[in-house]
């Protein structure tokens, strides 16, 4: 007997319910990688930021999997290349994290890295770096800072980061402006009138504004706030600090490089702010002094950097960042600038640890340095090459213990944009310091919360 | 029209509008609803409100209400929509449209290149529209419009430094152009001939045959482009974005890139989708004058 049509649509609909039943079934079996625990084969993900780091990872990754392959362990590792703008590849981050999607391992700003944790996107990884006998190699400062204000470790150092103020020794010396190290703002300033006379333009820089998005805090605001005497963050009673004399100094610091035309103020409020006086009016010889960190040998002005400076060593030169009075050593930035982390989320978390501890020792950390241009952030990595043959980065590694820094607590990316506010309000001359640092604490306050913030 | 009168019928009627309102359902209508529930919590992507979201009520929306930058980017977009869509793409791309169509006593020359030569804006991508722009409003003497400037002795000008809104208005005014010429231009083929031609032979300038004949004719096709343009054009975010990501300063910051500010650079969700919410109602206020001008219309 031929079935009916109706027949036909329920045997139809019978063998797609079965399929449903059996597909759902054996979803049970997802993540059929995480076979970690009997021992298989476990692919992690790592995603990584800007072609030289993409690359050198590429190349080097093979030989992690060879090392585990050599200990019975079966890891592959797919490497993922994320947005190459920072700001970019941190809002891919947070989204990647909050949807429960972020790859096993990932490289983060340690700025943000009490962000992520207080958000619960990052593993703990407290005990199995107090159970990995090279974490001791890292600098006692660096370790301090990677403690968040729960008491762990979310992070590894990936390098060290030394900032200071960079200056076109060549020019400075030409037109006769003394190139001793300045010790108060004053002598700064004073430093850049005259190099604004050589130069005829605006000479001195320190990242403002909106455009410049992390680093108007991360390469200018904040060398000068940790001149002033006065706390950003009270870790006693664990609140920022938005309104203090060091703080009004500051954008007060900024108000006077506008007033007198040593700062550039309209290339800040382009995109990309940092082209125009980065890459090419530093390197021509435009722009005199600016804020700038061991990547600049490498990647911004070395031979194949961004905008390369023939002899840069004997054209550049440093200073470190005077003290607002120059009651206080002058000082260098010392802090750790990016690092590992390992997702909360990841089905692999000993798996990934492994490859985090690779990516942080020996010959990777040691091309990775030279590669993007920064300090070691372990004490045993002088005579590893290629690290060993950079006499710059060596020279910077040494300032690490003396140097300043400002451990980011959390909210620090709220902090980043009011102070990203008041500065392009000082710099486009809407406000004066004083008036930006009145709007910086309300609105501070607001983003914050006012339980989170106080006044001295 | 037939009218649903059996099981039968009506199922149809589903099975044929099912896919459609399943696509509305979850593509536009769930977010929108989403948006507004989020509009009324403090959900944001990193810090503790990541971890435990909570109800907020209209906290957002008074924040909203109290801050300048959200003002000025508001009545930045009203100027923008204003001058770009609603002056600038409906003025040029009628007049364009209308120099080419084919009218009693006046037939253009070359109309196929002209009309492929104004379409090219639509067949670009956003990203390359805005790539193209970013070079030729370049403010060194290497951008195009520079170097045009030079043999005339002039500039060069810094266009999206100094002259930022001025340029982005101009660049979507060309983007918009395409969509509204061959919107227009088939309104005004479809005009009766015979209609200009009594026009005509009544003794009508062109200036009275097209305000007097062919504006009162093309009034619901200009109500209804008016609408569309003002509605996508609120929505615009891409091509300023590429071009001067709202700087310099706030001087581009239209709507679209304040809210995308807020929620995936600042990562503050609640705030950016109470923004998002309140454009929404302006544009549901928007659309609902249009469409009772064009049943004032009917």
């Amino acid at each position: 007997m031929k079935p009916s049509s109706a027949n036909r649509w329920r045997m139809f609909a019978f063998l797609v319910v079965i399929g449903l039943l059996a597909t759902a079934c054996s979803g049970g079996d997802e993540g059929g990688e995480g076979q970690d625990q009997s021992g298989g084969p476990v692919e992690l993900t790592l995603m990584d930021h800007q072609k030289p780091r993409v690359e050198l990872l590429r190349e080097l990754l093979p030989k992690f999997q060879q090392e585990m392959a050599s200990k019975g362990r079966q890891i592959t590792v797919k490497l993922i290349e994320g947005p190459a703008e920072d700001t970019a590849f941190k809002s891919k981050l947070t989204l990647d994290y909050n949807s429960g999607n972020a790859a096993d391992v990932t490289s983060i700003g340690a700025a943000d890295a009490s962000t992520f944790a207080a958000s619960g996107y990052l593993l703990d990884l407290t005990d199995r770096l107090n159970g990995w006998a090279d974490w001791q190699r890292f600098y006692q400062r660096l370790r301090d800072e990677a403690v968040q204000p729960d008491g762990r470790v979310y992070y590894v150092p990936r390098e060290a980061t030394i900032m200071q103020l960079w200056y076109r020794q060549d020019i400075l010396e030409r037109e006769g402006i003394s190139t001793e190290q300045p010790k108060s703002w004053a002598e700064l300033l004073e430093r850049a009138r005259q190099a604004k006379q050589a130069a005829g333009a605006p000479p001195l820089l320190f990242p403002a504004g909106k455009q410049w998005g992390g680093g108007t805090f991360g390469e200018g605001f904040i060398h000068l706030m940790l001149g002033t005497g006065s706390q950003l963050y009270d870790t006693q009673q664990k609140k920022w600090v938005v309104r203090s004399p060091g703080l009004t100094a500051t954008l007060q610091f900024y108000e006077q490089l506008t007033s007198e035309g040593l700062l550039p103020v309209q290339p800040l409020l382009n995109p990309e702010p940092w082209v125009q006086p980065k890459y090419k009016d530093f390197p021509a010889g435009k722009l005199l002094i600016e804020t700038c960190g061991t990547w600049c040998w490498f990647f911004d002005y070395g031979p194949n950097g961004s905008a390369p400076i023939k002899d840069i060593t004997k054209k550049v030169a440093t200073w470190n960042f005077p003290t607002q009075n120059g009651d206080g050593p002058p000082f260098a930035y010392g802090s750790t600038g990016w690092a590992w982390a390992v997702t909360g989320k990841t089905q692999h978390p000993d798996e990934a640890f492994e490859l985090v501890k690779w990516l942080a020792s020996g010959e990777f950390m040691a091309q990775n340095a030279v590669t993007i241009g920064a300090a070691s952030p372990r004490d045993d990595l002088a005579d590893v090459q290629p690290y060993s043959e950079q006499p710059q980065l060596l020279a910077a590694e040494k300032q690490l213990n003396g140097a300043r820094s400002f451990p980011p607590p959390e909210g620090t990316d709220r902090m980043q944009q009011v102070i990203a506010d008041a500065t392009e309000a000082v710099i486009t001359k809407k406000m004066t310091g004083e008036q930006a640092a009145a709007q910086l604490a309300e609105q501070a306050k607001q983003l914050l919360g006012p339980d989170k913030v106080l006044e001295q | 029209m037939r009218r649903v009168r059996s099981w039968r019928d009506a199922l149809t009627l589903i099975g044929f509008l099912a896919p459609a309102l399943a696509l509305l359902g979850v593509f536009t209508v769930w977010p929108a609803v989403w948006a507004v529930y989020q509009s009324f919590t403090n959900k944001a992507l990193t810090g503790f409100e990541a971890r435990a979201p909570r109800f907020v009520g209209l906290q957002n929306y008074a924040r909203l209400l109290d801050d300048p930058s959200f003002h000025s980017s508001m009545l930045r977009t009203f100027a923008f929509v204003l001058l770009s869509a609603l002056v600038g793409q409906t003025l040029f791309a009628f007049l364009i449209a209308y120099l080419m169509a084919d009218r009693p006593r006046w037939r253009l020359g070359l109309t196929p290149l002209f009309a492929a030569l104004f379409l090219l804006p639509l067949a670009v991508p956003e990203a390359v529209a805005a790539l193209l722009w970013a070079s030729t409003a370049n403010g060194t003497e290497q951008g195009l419009l520079n170097r045009g400037l030079g043999l005339l002795g002039v500039g060069p000008v810094e266009w999206l430094q100094r002259h930022a809104f001025e340029t982005v208005t101009v660049v979507n005014i060309w983007r918009g152009i395409p969509f509204a010429m061959v919107l227009f231009a088939a309104a005004i083929e479809s005009i009766p001939r015979t209609t200009l031609e009594a026009g005509l032979i009544d003794g009508a300038s062109p200036w009275q045959q097209l305000r007097r004949i062919v504006l009162p004719i093309l009034r619901p096709q200009i109500l209804t482009f008016l609408m569309l343009t003002t509605i996508t054009s609120f929505g615009i975010f891409g091509l300023v974005y590429f071009l001067t990501r709202g700087g310099p300063g706030n001087a581009t910051e239209i709507i679209g890139i304040y809210i995308y500010q807020r929620a995936f650079a600042f990562f503050q969700i609640g705030l950016g989708s109470a923004a998002g919410v309140l454009l929404l109602l302006v544009l549901l206020v928007l659309g609902a004058y249009y469409v009772w001008l064009m049943r004032e219309q009917a």
